[in-house]
């Protein structure tokens, strides 16, 4: 696809324009900090805001999504499933690495042998459009597990912020879609450069790739490892690292009653790091200590679901180190790791 | 500070040396600016890692349940002491098993204000008197853009009202006490109190609407300590499971309700929760009836009887512990 060129005010104008046949999310203050909602105007959106303090995931997989409705009548059960997403939506101004963590999420709710129809409705009516990092936080690692502040996989349209303009280039149909009608500029040798710049200075603020593989062989040799004991201690077992992952897909489904005869099948965020996650009707419990669930969280993210579905399950976001409330840093849990014998 | 610093580790050290203890738990540096992290020290040559300074926020009387059973020395400011003596109080804790190195303490200071307050990531910060100085990263390849922020604009909401910064009880005190503040604990309550109950409904819901349930305030708090939390119970379910208005706000009312005439005002809660929902003025409501009506506010000396958790037979409406 080509490159075309857009100037600040004409993408705030597109934006606007896209608003009367899309309904838009994109990083906007909540509270004091930013993340996903939808927005009634241009003027809301964070540009600058790299890590909202919530991954899009919501939007595909919600916290908490009713899956259908019983009623029990004379007539018998009835269920009623939602009608899912009618009107198309665009999340706007995603990062590469939460991009690249949806693509995580289809392996587990959108494959040819389980297709999640709550979710996959929605992936389905949602263009994506992802901008790259000019500037990665302290935070970042995306360079460390194998992605790139750039990175372009899982959008429809990519933004590149070269200062008084952006860089716009449709990936898919669906990205072309949002540029009709739009006015576009041709790019100038010089602006290649000045993008060519940017990533450049984006990949300096970022650090050296990790040996993933060696971190996976370690895993599978020390599940006995003393290491989680200390690695475990400081642990308050509260789900922060999970909920806010992008990638972390666990959930539960309870039934809500409404009265005796009604009510909702409701399935909701679950975590490995609750001591009722792995907890059995019997009352045994396989992951029974903060050793086990620590361990775990790593396991899958970095040996399990490279085995099984060959991707990681982490993408170097951040938000795990960043709002952990005792700094359990998943970055130095790897050295760790690697540095286990 | 340094010598506060070198207070602690060499008490660290002569506790782990001579077997007194056999776990020192207090804070290391963190991985971040503005980060400490709860560190459990068991090795002499480990104890260089403790160290001290105003985000030492986290109230590490949370981890001592877990290790009741072993001698153990924890680094502790004024509320952390305090939770030790409510857990005293409440049987979860043997005086004789805690050596408590005290920590007077000057307040800690919120990373969100800061973070708030200057113009870009934050790369560093260094405490200069009554000042935070930090370095704000920019550009790359450009130096960093320094700000100089006083201390007090950058307290904790419970810091800024702390009635006990000084440890009640101690083994050794790491330092001088500090001066404590004349100030209303429940300033922030009486301005709450004062907006309608409808303003005050909204406002709870909104602040309520935005948990997602990760139960870190209730991870990081030292007096929620039930073996299984009513949320988790599933025969019978207490509260509805998902992130519902009436889910949300049962689970922030039950949270707070259990800890009437036991919170020390720690803020622990309010510091964990990611997406920054006032949990202070919940507790702190609480405490100010229980203030009110007992003239009682947790952990401020051993042998305290909690009053809420206390029969005693000739009590009458004006029971006084």
């Amino acid at each position: 696809m080509t490159r075309q060129k857009i100037s600040r005010a004409d993408l705030g104008a597109l934006l606007a324009k896209l608003q009367q046949d899309y309904t838009v999310y994109a990083p906007a203050e909540v509270a004091g900090y930013s993340t996903f909602r939808p927005i009634t105007s241009p003027e809301e959106v964070d540009w600058y805001c790299l890590v909202t303090r919530k991954p899009p995931k919501e939007l595909f997989f919600p916290q908490s999504e009713t899956l259908f409705e019983y009623i029990c009548s004379s007539d018998g059960l009835a269920l009623h499933p939602g009608e899912g997403v009618q009107r198309e939506r665009i999340l706007w101004g995603v990062r590469p690495c939460d991009a690249r963590a949806m693509l995580v999420q289809d392996t587990v709710f959108n494959t040819s042998e389980a297709r999640d129809v709550y979710y996959s409705n929605k992936r389905e009516h949602t263009t994506i459009v992802g901008i790259g990092c000019n500037e990665p936080l302290q935070t970042c690692f995306c360079t460390s597990v194998g992605g790139r502040p750039f990175r372009h996989e899982g959008f429809d349209l990519f933004l590149t912020d070269i200062g008084d303009a952006y860089l716009v280039e449709a990936l898919t149909p669906k990205g072309d879609k949002l540029l009709e009608g739009s006015e576009l500029f041709p790019v100038s040798q010089a602006d290649l450069r000045t993008a060519q710049a940017v990533e450049q200075a984006a990949r300096q603020r970022l650090p050296a790739p990790i040996d993933l593989e060696h971190i996976q062989k370690r895993l599978q040799e020390m599940i006995n490892s003393p290491f989680w004991d200390e690695a475990q201690a400081p642990c308050l077992g509260c789900g922060i690292c999970t909920f806010l992952c992008p990638v972390c897909h666990c959930f539960d489904i309870v039934d809500e009653p409404v009265n005796a005869s009604c009510g909702l099948r409701v399935r909701n965020w679950d975590t490995c790091q609750y001591c009722i996650y792995t907890l059995e009707a019997s009352g045994h419990n396989p992951r029974p200590g903060g050793r086990e669930r620590v361990r775990q969280r790593l396991m899958h993210k970095f040996d399990y679901q490279p085995l099984r579905q060959n991707v990681l399950g982490c993408v170097g976001c951040g938000r795990c180190v960043q709002l952990c409330p005792v700094n359990i840093d998943i970055r130095q849990l790897l050295v760790g790791i690697g540095a286990t014998e | 500070m340094q010598e506060l610093v070198q207070a602690i580790r060499e008490e660290a050290r002569r506790l782990l040396e001579t077997g007194q203890v056999e776990l020192v738990i207090g804070f290391a540096e963190g991985t971040l600016p503005m980060h400490s992290a709860p560190v459990f020290v068991r090795q002499v040559a480990d104890t260089n890692r403790l160290t001290w300074n105003s985000f030492a926020e986290n109230n590490l009387a949370r981890y001592l349940r877990g290790v009741r059973n072993k001698k153990v020395a924890i680094v502790a400011k004024g509320c952390d002491v305090r939770a030790i003596v409510a857990l005293i109080n409440e049987h979860q804790l043997e005086r004789d098993n805690v050596y408590i190195i005290g920590v007077p303490c000057r307040g800690m200071m919120d990373r969100r204000v800061v973070t708030r307050r200057v113009p870009g990531e934050v790369a560093a910060v260094r405490e200069e008197g009554d000042e935070l100085v930090v370095d704000v990263r920019t550009e790359t390849g450009t130096a960093p853009q320094v700000v100089r922020l006083p201390r007090s604009e950058l307290l904790h909401r419970s810091c800024a009202t702390c009635i006990q910064p000084n440890p009640v009880i101690y083994d050794v005190l790491a330092a001088e006490p500090v001066e404590v503040w004349a100030v209303d604990p429940y300033a922030y309550v009486r301005e709450m109190e004062r907006r309608s109950p409808a303003e005050r409904a909204a406002y709870f819901a909104a602040e309520a609407a935005r948990c997602i349930r990760c139960y870190a305030c209730r991870q990081a708090c030292p007096m929620c300590y039930c073996e299984e939390c009513f949320v988790d119970h599933t025969a019978p379910r207490w509260i509805e499971s998902g992130a519902t208005a009436s889910g949300l706000q049962g689970w922030q009312i039950g949270r707070a309700y259990h800890l009437t005439g036991r919170c020390v005002d720690c803020g622990a809660c309010e510091r964990a929760c990611p997406t920054e929902i006032d949990l202070v003025y919940l507790n702190g409501k609480l405490r100010k009836d229980v203030w009110d009506l007992y003239g009682f506010e947790p952990g401020m000396g051993l042998g305290q009887l909690p009053p809420l958790a206390v029969f005693l037979p000739d009590e009458g409406p004006e029971f006084r512990p």
